[in-house]
């Protein structure tokens, strides 16, 4: 049935086109001659092309912009284009000479963007998708393509778990779909799923956030996609470029601060009953005032180094690059140093014939601090001192009468204790391009990966953590392969005004990862430093896990005149993680757009020169679990540890051969409109319905099992994104632009059960609940109410709801009694923003430029859990304690209205547990980078025998607005096997980093 | 155009046909490292590794969540609450909470105590469930099957201590919930205290009747006699004082466990592996060191906390003898001759050494779950509750003899006022105090005995030691159901008020 329909609509195309080739023969040819110059400083424009439309006629400017054509008749429309600048149109009439100036493209309308399995003119593209390229987003100086995003796409929500150098940062696109499994968009390079990349090799990013444009992704796209491309050579010019940036960079603690002596001293005093505190807290301790925070986190410097050379020929072009980085941590004993290697070549054997290669090599070694350094500080009493009256480092710090609840010196363990890792990875890709006909192509790239690293720890003997083991050393060794090939059928081809491209192809990866392989060893000298020198191994560790998928996918894009596009793809996926009955699912995907400024009626209105609606539908899944879970469908009994010298087994997972993949449906209406070709808006609205959750469903644990996977519930995430870029100036000399966008997205639950009565469940991590409300919001906050301090005691009051004896809640009364409270935890807020995003500005005069970029989060609510510690109303003595912020203030005497409980040894009738006491609003306003840059005129560059020089000073996260009372309100918003969205325990802080550059070329 | 659309949808088909024909092999992956319990139960050795995996769940941190391993909190929660312990000052670990008796819905190690005693349940019932006793059984079988019958019947017990009061408080209160079998549906409810203790005692039975003991090493498995060990427990919390007497008394007169000499005591209670009394231990060896985790950790100073010490009347009883070789477990720190303070308090450091220096590591332990003299001494109040007052009195100076103690310090009818005893009940529960002390008890036998709790004494959580009497049928006595790992997923699980 299809078929027929096919084979007419495309009988009748054939005759249409034949009929419009025995017109233009008819008619006399026509010579045009002109010049293509820019319209902005009517500087010549060589290598434009001019092409008469409809047809293959085609010719290129020459060096100073002039060219000659021929056409079939005075009716011949001519097309003028150039990469970076809008395309011109004219007819050429009775005219012979046709000079054009054309109009710079300030909002690349007709650039070219990566887009799944191949590229796309932004005018042609149905589905939601922001392209950036390097000069985008490298201003700072980081290590992932995650932090390169922050505050640049609408949409997307970036958070720096640490500042640990090195460490990843976790992204989200239109919110989170899914309640445990680590949803993470899927990042392509140059094709190759989760491929490595260096920030510095960059050239451009796309981050794909609908159906339309993910679907080719399939299972795996349900959290959005980000493609990279690294950079490669152009013909006829070769170039080397340099970049070395240094700088400084100093913890940020936001408004996070703990308390000196004399203010602890107060304090306790306050607390203490008078003799306890006589012997408790000597007056002598007055002598003493370390501050441990300021000494353990400190001025830090880091250094990168980025060398490339990228050139061509007419069949050569290659892109050379090797970049370091050398990254102290303001923790001390943390550090980072990571190497890269990069070569792209590309050869063109024949017409017919391109193989390219690209190898990469990455290698990252990291240096980590004990939990005591890193923890230690803010837990650490001012009046305790890491040196005694010699200046020597303590040891045992229970006889140096440290008051600290910590049970070693970190800073004399530091001296003797190492952990780190490092971890080198790489892979090879060969691309092969295959022309088969003019419109018929094989694209095939095959990729081999590899990855392997250590980690260890070191326990000397010196350091009260190894002195029981005589030393103990600990090994974690990985091995990882992946091998992935990729084949896709392209063709591309155009029958009068229609046109019809898409692909077919087959995709095909496995991956094996040796993990774990090490233990522990004890019973070594100080300075040894590895586990055969040790006296017994201990606890010998090592697993393997693999995975394996196999795809076909395919897609056909249609347009009518380059006005009216259609996309559908398909692709069926099949995976290792499943049960045999469930390893193969289909993803199909519909996208259509209509590029209305092309319409005729659009020649009228001036002030809208773009626009472009369009919308997408369809099926994306995920089948992302944490870590471990490979074979989640398996019911496993598994060895651990040892008793007696013998294995043991125990029931690990209950298993579920039901188990399938998550589907997430997402639709997307959105519309792109250009005015006075300076200003673009891009608005989306989307509704995305996420199903067959992947569900860690929650067992009583009598049942001997935690949990079950299973694909349990649904949810909504719905919402609305605007951008908005400008060019406000730009002349010759003065380029001023400005960008913002915004995001607000609603996060529901649909459903949580095939159960009907199963309407809620709470979720918990350690003290910490949030909840999961069938027509509520996915992981609202759920504790006990707060409501402050009873001012006739000073007493912690929570709500207590009153229940009569059917059930119905007859009143709520504040209570000092938390376990009454703690029966009646309540919805508290969401961890999520109302709403978020970025703007920023560019500003440029001659060679000066300034560029900032700010990111901001509104309504999201943190819980601030360090603050059971550090602000705990006397529970803990042996800890610091916060400095009160602004507002805040202690109850003393009755009648006085305070925010904080009267503090008591002991603690205030367990005023510091879990409540909305610590639940802050995380509201804050960045301004993640701020550039300076100076660019030497071309002149006197040449001179210099140079291309470009340029320096610069860039600093990142210089100020931060906020309310929020610890270090940073940018929290992790995903499940951790610890952790809740959105709650914050102790963080190694993010820093404020002033990088100085030069950057040249020759 | 009709070529290409044959193209087109020929490869189509083509493709899905190689792959869903051609692939199922090449997606078919198991675990490297997890087998079903099927194929765990296809020989001995399997059967082996499930008897050892619930011994190693009671030993080892499962996960990675703060200090909890089920033998640090079961030892932590039953002995804190009571008269016995002091703390230095409060902590962040909730063991705190036992201290102050200020429990919470979801305390983390009681939460992960409950959870961990389930999955040996699970464990123990995966055997249970699918092993049947024939005449093909081998006897290397059925002390597999025993073991996994006596270590749920020891969990069962375990958590009936935590979370339900003695059956002597009333048959009807709730108890546990008994999961014995595989599966089932999420929701059960708790069986009564009658119903728990029952169930108790058939698992121990059936565990005694069919274990002999594994070759070497009896004390580290589950083996007949700390199965009848156990059962005098069970017997003695159930009031069954008949069946405690019979039971003891083939434990004594039958096993092959004796006594330690005086001598030895000390030794043989820190290197519990080579200890001749104890008939039932959780193996630790030398390189399973916990560090500052260590039971014995809270207690000693020596490379652990040492903030837990005993308390002011514990002291001054084990004082009142100083004969008694019991005194020797605990070690007042001396600096410059004065006994040392811990920092910041008024409190002398005393570190108690019970749970310490296994083969001279300082925080290497083999905790003791039954040995001979709890067996002694529970016949002893078996005897007492019957009124054979002599009997038990035999039996408390064979423990007080054993001690060091001799002459008048040992107790006979005509010097029990002297000793201050109203009763010989007294004296055996005193008797228990200072030989059981630490481990555990001493909370059982005052609620057991339906005796109120006195900790007039000064402790962090009392810092003045002001009267603080709290009775024996208090709430706080027993610790709240996890409510947000049980009571929220299953609805018919009561929470203790």
């Amino acid at each position: 049935m299809k078929n027929i329909t096919v084979q007419k609509l495309f009988g009748r195309l054939g005759s249409i086109l034949l009929l419009f080739m025995i017109i233009t023969q008819i008619h006399a040819q026509v010579s045009v001659t002109g010049t293509v110059l820019s319209a902005l400083d009517n500087a010549p424009l060589p290598g434009a092309t001019v092409s008469e439309k409809g047809t293959p006629n085609v010719v290129v400017t020459d060096v100073n912009g002039n060219y000659a054509i021929k056409v079939n008749n005075p009716s011949a429309t001519l097309l003028f284009s150039y990469v970076g600048f809008l395309k011109e149109e004219f007819t050429v009439g009775n005219q012979t000479v046709l000079n054009v100036a054309l109009e710079q493209d300030l909002l690349n309308i007709e650039e070219v963007v990566i887009t799944a399995y191949s590229e796309k003119t932004r005018t042609e593209i149905s589905s939601s998708v922001v392209s950036l390229n390097a000069k985008d987003i490298s201003q700072v100086t980081v290590n992932s393509v995650q932090d390169m995003l922050i505050g640049k796409v609408a949409g997307i929500q970036v958070q720096t778990s640490s500042g640990q150098p090195g460490e990843p940062s976790d992204i989200r696109i239109r919110g989170v779909g899914s309640v445990f499994s680590p949803q993470q968009p899927l990042i392509v390079v140059d094709g190759i799923i989760g491929g490595s990349y260096n920030p510095n090799d960059i050239e451009s990013v796309s981050v794909l956030k609908d159906a339309g444009a993910t679907g080719l992704y399939g299972s795996a796209a349900a959290a959005g996609v980000i493609l990279i491309k690294t950079k490669s050579g152009t013909a006829g010019k070769s170039e080397i470029r340099a970049q070395i940036r240094y700088g400084i960079k100093t913890p940020e603690f936001g408004n996070y601060q703990l308390m000196n002596t004399a203010e602890l001293y107060a304090y306790h005093e306050s607390l203490f009953s008078p003799a306890l505190f006589e012997t408790a807290r000597p007056d002598s301790l007055l002598k003493y005032d370390f501050d441990w925070v300021n000494n353990t986190y400190r001025q830090a410097n880091i250094t990168t180094v980025n060398l490339s050379a990228l050139g061509g020929t007419d069949k050569v072009n290659y892109y050379i690059a090797v970049d370091y980085m050398d990254d102290e941590g303001t923790l001390r004993g943390t550090t980072y140093d990571r190497m890269s290697l990069r070569s792209n070549v590309k050869y063109q054997l024949n017409k017919r014939l391109n193989i390219g290669t690209n190898f990469v090599m990455n290698y990252g070694k990291s240096t980590y601090a004990n939990w005591n350094m890193s923890e230690g500080a803010f837990r650490l009493q001012p009046w305790d001192q890491p040196y005694d009256s010699n200046g020597e480092l303590i040891y045992d710090v229970s006889a140096a009468g440290w008051l600290s609840n910590l049970v070693s010196n970190p800073y004399h363990s530091e001296q003797y204790n190492k952990e780190g890792g490092y971890g080198i990875d790489g892979s090879a890709n060969i691309i092969l391009e295959i022309k088969l006909l003019e419109w018929l192509k094989i694209d095939s790239w095959t990729s081999l990966g590899m990855a392997y690293g250590k980690y260890e720890a070191i326990y000397s003997p010196k350091s009260y953590e190894g002195a029981a083991d005589n030393g103990r050393i600990s090994n974690d060794i990985y091995l990882d392969q992946s091998i992935g090939n990729t084949s896709l059928l392209k063709f591309n081809k155009s029958f009068g005004l229609h046109g019809i491209d898409g692909l077919v192809g087959i995709e095909v990866g496995s991956y094996r990862s040796e993990r774990d392989i090490g233990g522990d060893a004890v019973g070594f000298l100080a300075g040894q430093e590895v586990m055969g020198v040790a006296g017994a191994q201990e606890k010998p560790t090592g697993t393997i896990v693999e995975s394996r998928g196999v795809s076909v996918l395919s897609q056909v894009n249609y347009n009518y005149s380059k006005k009216y596009f259609l996309t559908a793809s398909f692709r069926r996926d099949g995976n290792s993680k499943f049960a045999p009955a469930n390893k193969y699912a289909n993803f199909f995907t519909y996208a259509a757009s209509w590029l209305i400024s092309s319409e005729k009626f659009m020649n009228e209105i001036d002030v809208v020169h773009y626009l472009k609606i369009r919308g997408s539908y369809g099926a994306v899944g995920n089948s992302t679990f944490p870590d471990d879970s490979y074979y989640p469908y398996f019911p496993s009994y598994t060895a651990a540890g040892i008793y007696n010298g013998q294995t043991p087994y125990f029931p690990e997972v209950p298993g579920n051969y039901d188990l399938t993949w998550e589907t997430s449906n997402p639709l997307n209406i959105g519309l792109d409109i250009g005015f006075i070709k300076r200003i673009e808006a891009n608005i989306d609205f989307y509704d995305t319905r996420t199903r067959d959750l992947l569900f860690m469903n929650p067992l009583p644990s009598s049942k001997g099992y935690e949990y079950q996977w299973a694909n349990v519930g649904e949810i909504q995430n719905k919402g609305i994104e605007l951008a908005v870029n400008a060019t406000a100036v730009k002349t010759k000399d003065v380029t001023w632009s400005l960008y913002f966008n915004i995001a607000a997205n609603r996060n529901t639950l649909k459903a949580l059960s095939d159960k009907e009565t199963v309407t809620e469940m709470v979720i918990s991590r350690g003290d910490q609940s949030q909840i999961l409300v069938v027509g509520g919001g996915a992981f609202d906050w759920y504790m006990p109410k707060w409501l402050g301090v009873d001012p006739d005691n000073g007493d912690p009051l929570w709500e207590d709801i009153i229940y009569d004896s059917e059930g119905n809640e007859i009143d709520r009364v504040a209570t000092n009694i938390y376990t009454d409270a703690a029966e009646d935890y309540q919805v508290m807020g969401s961890p999520f923003p109302d709403f978020a995003g970025g703007f920023g500005t560019f500003l440029s005069y001659k060679g000066l430029s300034l560029d900032a970029t700010f990111s901001y989060s509104v309504g999201n609510m943190i819980y601030h859990s360090s603050r059971q510690e550090s602000d705990n109303d006397g529970e803990n003595t042996s800890v610091n304690s916060m400095v009160l912020q602004k507002g805040w203030s202690r109850w003393v005497n009755p009648g006085d209205v305070a925010t904080h409980p009267e503090p008591e040894y002991g603690g205030n009738l367990n005023s510091n547990k879990y409540s909305s006491r610590y639940l802050e609003d995380g509201s804050y306003l960045r301004l993640r980078n701020l550039v300076l840059a100076y660019d030497l005129s071309p002149k006197l560059v040449q001179k210099i025998k140079m291309n470009s020089l340029r320096i610069f000073l860039s600093m990142d996260n210089l100020l931060t607005f906020t309310k929020y009372s610890g270090s940073d309100p940018d929290v992790p918003l995903y499940m951790g096997a610890w952790t809740l969205p959105g709650s914050q325990y102790f963080k190694y802080p993010i820093n404020k980093q002033y990088m100085l550059g030069i950057e040249l070329s020759f | 155009m009709k070529k290409i659309a044959k193209i087109y949808f020929g490869l189509i088909t083509v493709l899905l046909m190689t792959f869903t024909l051609g692939c199922e092999d090449y997606l078919d992956l198991k675990p490297y490292d997890a087998l079903t319990a099927e194929q765990l139960l296809l020989d001995e050795q399997g059967m082996q590794g499930l008897a050892n995996g619930s011994l190693r769940m009671m030993k080892d941190q499962l996960g990675d969540e703060g200090n909890n391993v089920y033998v640090r909190v079961l030892f932590q929660t039953t002995e804190f609450p009571s008269d016995d312990v002091l703390i230095v000052k409060p902590t962040t670990d909730p063991l705190w909470l036992s201290f102050n008796r200020a429990h919470i819905p979801s305390q983390e190690n009681i939460s992960y105590f409950w959870a961990t005693g389930y999955k040996i349940v699970l464990n123990a019932n995966t055997i249970i469930n699918n092993v049947v006793v024939d005449e093909t059984t081998s006897d290397v079988e059925k002390q597999y099957l025993g073991e996994s019958y006596f270590y749920r019947g020891i969990v069962f017990f375990d958590l009936a201590r935590l979370f339900s009061f003695p059956p002597s408080h009333g048959l009807g209160n709730d108890g546990i919930i008994l999961r014995t079998g595989l599966g089932g549906e999420d929701a059960k409810a708790r069986s009564t205290v009658g119903e728990t203790y029952a169930q108790i005692i058939s698992d121990l039975r059936k565990g005694a009747e069919l274990m002999t003991e594994r070759s070497t090493d009896p004390s580290k498995y589950g083996n007949k006699y700390a199965a009848q060990g156990y059962l005098s427990r069970a017997y003695l919390f159930t009031e069954q004082y008949d069946s405690v007497v019979a039971v003891a008394t083939d434990v004594i007169d039958n096993s092959p466990f004796q006594l330690e000499p005086n001598e030895t005591y000390i030794y043989a209670l820190q290197n519990s592996a080579s200890s001749k009394e104890a008939m039932f231990i959780l193996y630790h060896d030398d390189t399973e060191n916990r560090g500052t985790g260590a039971i014995g950790s809270m207690y000693n100073g020596d490379k652990g906390w040492g903030e837990v010490f005993p308390s002011a009347p514990f002291r001054e009883l084990i004082s009142s003898h100083p004969n008694d070789v019991r005194n020797r477990l605990l070690d007042t720190v001396f600096v410059d001759g004065v006994p040392a303070l811990y920092p910041g308090t008024s409190y002398e450091k005393i570190y108690m050494t019970k749970f310490s220096y296994q083969n001279g590591i300082a925080t290497c332990h083999s905790p003791i779950f039954m040995r001979l003299s709890e067996v002694i001494l529970n016949r002893a109040e078996a005897y007492a509750h019957l009124g054979m007052n002599e009997e038990a009195l035999a039996d408390v100076n064979a423990i007080r003899e054993r001690a060091g103690l001799s002459g008048e310090e040992l107790i006979t009818l005509s010097n029990l006022a002297s000793h201050g005893f109203a009763n010989v009940l007294e004296a055996v529960l005193n008797e228990r105090r200072l030989e059981l002390c630490f481990e555990g008890h001493r909370r059982d036998d005052l609620m057991r005995n339906k005796i109120d709790l006195d900790r007039s004494y000064s402790s962090a959580q009392n810092e003045n030691g002001d009267p603080d009497i709290y009775p024996y049928n208090g709430p706080r006595q027993i610790y709240y159901i996890p409510a947000s790992q049980e009571i929220a997923y299953n609805p018919l699980c009561k929470q203790n008020d």
